[in-house]
């Protein structure tokens, strides 16, 4: 039970969002060169990917529409 | 119609008995070839796709470049396994048995499926195609192409029913101890894309791996499940495929055009199914199939 539960939190949405689409972020942020009014690319890669995957988590969807 | 035992007035004069030998008789001469093809097409695919990572990463080849080949590679990869599902490389005691089962195993890796449960949940789409219930592929069905897209994206959300119906499938056939294997195949996929996140390599991992699976998930799903099977609604034997002419042509749509052939003869490869099915189209057509747009071509 305790592997069940380490797999159901590894593929949750919101680790995802803070172990990929963070990173992701940050370096699409770099690529692009925004500019950044405070912090660093990752801090506000960790900050998009945190919270679309709390979205996610919480809705059951990355896209807000939640599937019937 | 240059065959005059084939004309429909000919088929139509059979008695049922003879018209089933006919039927098998033709469909009989396009089977049992070793698809070749195939599996140079399901090894080759996985080298290609394996040699962009190194490629991408030594600056050997741009991210740009390697994209879209990521994209074809990963939309490539579930036909060569679809042909060893079905034993069409070498059935059970056959000498190249051994070939069936590795192009079924690794063609599929840059999908990110497992054979054993693609395999088996295939078997079940067959065995009870668009059965609400019983089809792992049921949920597929939508009204038109654009409610096909919305469905395909959202089944597929982590609230979605994608992978239940699997699941469920697995655990009905008495199988879902090889649920195992899709765990670890989501593993290392998990794996790989964080650890390349965490690396440096986040744009690498998405356009190498993760958007192209969700691309060609759409384009598989699409071409595979919802086109050659829509409307859904027909569950007997000569009713659960249809025939159409694709606007894209019989390579870019995976051959799906005679989808009909693989259905009543899945020993065929999908190579052959073209030729079956122009073989077979005058008993298909009174046999009641829907065969589309090749109604009216001779």
């Amino acid at each position: 039970m305790q592997i069940l539960s380490f797999v159901k939190i590894l593929f949750s949405p919101i680790v995802f969002g803070f172990a990929f689409i963070g990173p992701l972020s940050a370096e699409i942020i770099t690529a692009l060169e925004i500019a950044l009014p405070i912090g660093t690319p990752l801090y506000w890669g960790l900050l998009i990917g945190g919270l679309l995957g709390l979205m996610a988590q919480v809705r059951g969807s990355w896209v807000w529409v939640k599937p019937s | 119609m240059n065959n005059p035992a084939m004309t429909k007035e000919a088929l139509l004069a059979l008695s049922p008995d003879a018209l089933d030998a006919l039927e098998r008789k033709i469909a009989g001469k396009y089977m049992h070839r070793i698809p070749w093809g195939a599996v140079a097409w399901g090894l080759s695919n996985l080298i290609v796709w394996l040699s962009l990572w190194p490629l991408v990463l030594f600056d050997y080849l741009s991210i740009w470049a390697a994209f879209p080949i990521a994209v074809l590679n990963v939309a490539l990869s579930y036909l060569p396994s679809h042909e060893a599902q079905h034993s069409i490389i070498a059935r059970e005691g056959h000498p190249l048995r051994w070939l069936n089962e590795l192009v079924g195993h690794v063609s599929t890796i840059p999908f990110g499926q497992p054979y054993r449960v693609l395999k088996n949940t295939h078997m079940e789409h067959h065995a009870h195609s668009n059965h609400p219930e019983l089809d792992p592929d049921y949920a597929v069905h939508a009204k038109d192409d654009w409610a096909f897209l919305k469905n395909s994206i959202l089944r597929r959300q982590p609230a979605g029913p994608a992978q239940k119906a699997y699941g469920d499938t697995m655990e009905r056939i008495g199988k879902s101890h090889m649920l195992l294997d899709a765990l670890l195949f989501n593993l290392v996929f998990m794996s790989v894309l964080f650890s390349m996140a965490w690396t440096g390599h986040a744009i690498e991992a998405a356009l190498l791996w993760w958007l192209p699976k969700h691309i060609a998930q759409t384009y598989i799903q699409y071409y595979l499940s919802w086109a050659p099977h829509h409307p859904g609604i027909r569950q007997e034997r000569y009713g659960q495929t249809r025939g159409f002419k694709s606007k894209v042509g019989n390579l870019l749509s995976m051959g799906m055009q005679y989808h009909i052939v693989h259905h009543l003869y899945p020993r065929i490869p999908l190579s052959s199914t073209p030729a079956a099915f122009h073989a077979l189209k005058p008993i298909l057509e009174i046999r009641g199939c829907d065969i589309g747009g090749w109604s009216e071509t001779p």
